[in-house]
């Protein structure tokens, strides 16, 4: 099928109106294709809308789901711990082995990517700019959130600078104090599509991954769920899908002092 | 320890990885009416809907990491799978025949009229407002998608138009009602919690 055959189908697949041969299509396609990714994502936003806000969840049927987790009844205490370290609890408590591929997406979880990605969605040249953001027409959710994040007195931001000579602002971090986040690439240049950026952290001297950006990040938007102090990042360029562990020189990094950033 | 009742939905899904079933449960009961009541909506069975939303949730439970942020929030994820699991529900061929014959009947009784079914999910306004925006076939043919489970190859048949112009009205309708819903609103649209 041609990209423009593929268009012409996205917004029947966004409403599971396809077959299931075009959705495999449109589904290789989309992993393809930024422009159409975005498209998708916007009427997966008009569905979410169709689907309205519901009323109460049945109460009776929560138990139902409680008895079939097979929980453990004896769980820890939601005391956060580093992320990108889930994928190894979870592997560790299942006493199976999680493929590196899983545990780069766990750990894409783990960030907690929790607001829609939509293309356009770019806040560039942040320092000083912060008024340009209420200006900007693309209507996306995340929009919101990093202004409000922006707006609030007790985020923390830290700027990654490049790591060339220049020393100029790769990318900014913007920390609430609630632990969500907000990368947002000011001149990170893109990557081949081979290629990825990756968000490490540095707690007790070891470096955690905290996300794979994409090979053209703009707006990342994650949740640092740590007691421990993060006392530094850095953004890696890594082949496509990310690694465990990075020997690259960080394109980008910033230092932070001591319990400066750390969630509650 | 995080605070479940103002934890954001990516904190409790860092938490579900951590088989802490209390955050399961606290996002069942933030999104659980919703998915519930899209799923009802689309099988129109009270013990469909149930399996459904069950399966949705107890799949969040062993696989967390399939959250996808490319589809938004994490009701959009949830709802999304749900939607699925409904249309394959009642896409068997019993199900086909009895869903054309009431479809059928709807039609020559009411027609479609995708607000009512809104205001059955929610008093969405806006999304209600944005919709008498649409021309009536884009309005139906997203009805009959969305809510009914046809394929737009199907809604070609019940509707007797070419398959490309339904696909094509689907598309321009979700485009319209976007543009529709910033107009109104005048700032970024959000995801409906």
């Amino acid at each position: 099928m041609t990209h423009d055959e593929i268009a012409e189908l996205l917004g029947a697949y966004a409403l599971d109106a396809v077959d299931a041969d075009e959705a495999r299509a449109v589904q290789a396609h989309v992993a393809t294709c930024p422009r159409c990714a975005a498209e998708l994502a916007e009427h997966y936003e008009m569905a979410g809308l169709l689907s309205g806000v519901g009323g109460e969840a049945p109460a009776g049927l929560w138990d139902s789901i409680a008895a079939s987790t097979g929980a453990p009844r004896d769980e820890q205490p939601l005391v956060g711990s580093p992320v990108a370290d889930l994928s190894h609890e979870r592997s560790k408590r299942s006493g199976r082995r999680v493929s590196w591929a899983m545990r780069v997406t766990l750990g894409v979880a783990a960030v907690a990517v929790a607001l829609a990605l939509l293309a356009g969605a770019q806040v560039n040249h942040l320092q000083g700019k912060v008024n340009q953001l209420s200006a900007l027409s693309t209507t996306t959710g995340i929009n919101r959130a990093v202004q409000t994040a922006l707006l609030d007195p007790n985020s923390k931001r830290i700027t990654l600078a490049g790591s060339s000579s220049s020393g100029k602002a790769a990318a900014v971090l913007v920390v609430q104090p609630s632990g969500q986040a907000f990368l947002v690439n000011d001149t990170l240049a893109s990557l081949s599509d081979k290629e990825t950026y990756q968000l490490w952290g540095v707690i007790d001297g070891r470096a955690i991954s905290l996300g794979v950006l994409g090979n053209d990040p703009q707006t990342v938007p994650f949740t640092l769920d740590a007691t421990s102090s993060l006392t530094s990042f850095a953004i890696t360029a890594e082949r496509s899908g990310g690694v465990v562990r990075s020997t690259h020189t960080p394109v980008a990094e910033a230092s932070v002092p001591p319990g400066e950033i750390s969630s509650t | 320890m995080i605070d479940l009742e103002t934890a954001s939905d990516a904190a409790l899904v860092v938490a579900i990885g951590r088989y802490q079933e209390p955050a399961l449960a606290e996002v069942y009961r933030r999104h659980g009416g919703a998915v519930w009541a899209l799923t009802k909506r689309v099988v129109r069975s009270d013990a469909l809907a149930d399996e459904i939303t069950q399966d949705v949730f107890l799949r969040l439970w062993r696989e967390p990491e399939r959250f996808d942020a490319s589809r938004a929030g994490l009701r959009s994820y949830l709802n999304a799978i749900a939607h699925n699991r409904a249309v394959d529900q009642i896409r068997s061929e019993s199900a086909r025949v009895a869903r054309e014959e009431r479809s059928a009947r709807e039609t020559a009784s009411q027609g479609y009229d995708l607000e009512r079914h809104v205001w059955d999910l929610a008093a969405a306004d806006q999304v209600r407002t944005a919709l008498e925006t649409l021309p009536e076939r884009e309005r139906s043919a997203i009805e009959l998608a969305y809510f009914d489970g046809f394929t737009y190859r199907e809604i070609a048949e019940l509707q007797g138009e070419p398959e490309g112009t339904v696909k094509s009205r689907i598309r321009a309708g979700l485009k319209r009602m976007r543009a529709a819903l910033h107009h109104l609103q005048g700032e970024p649209i959000g995801e409906v919690q």
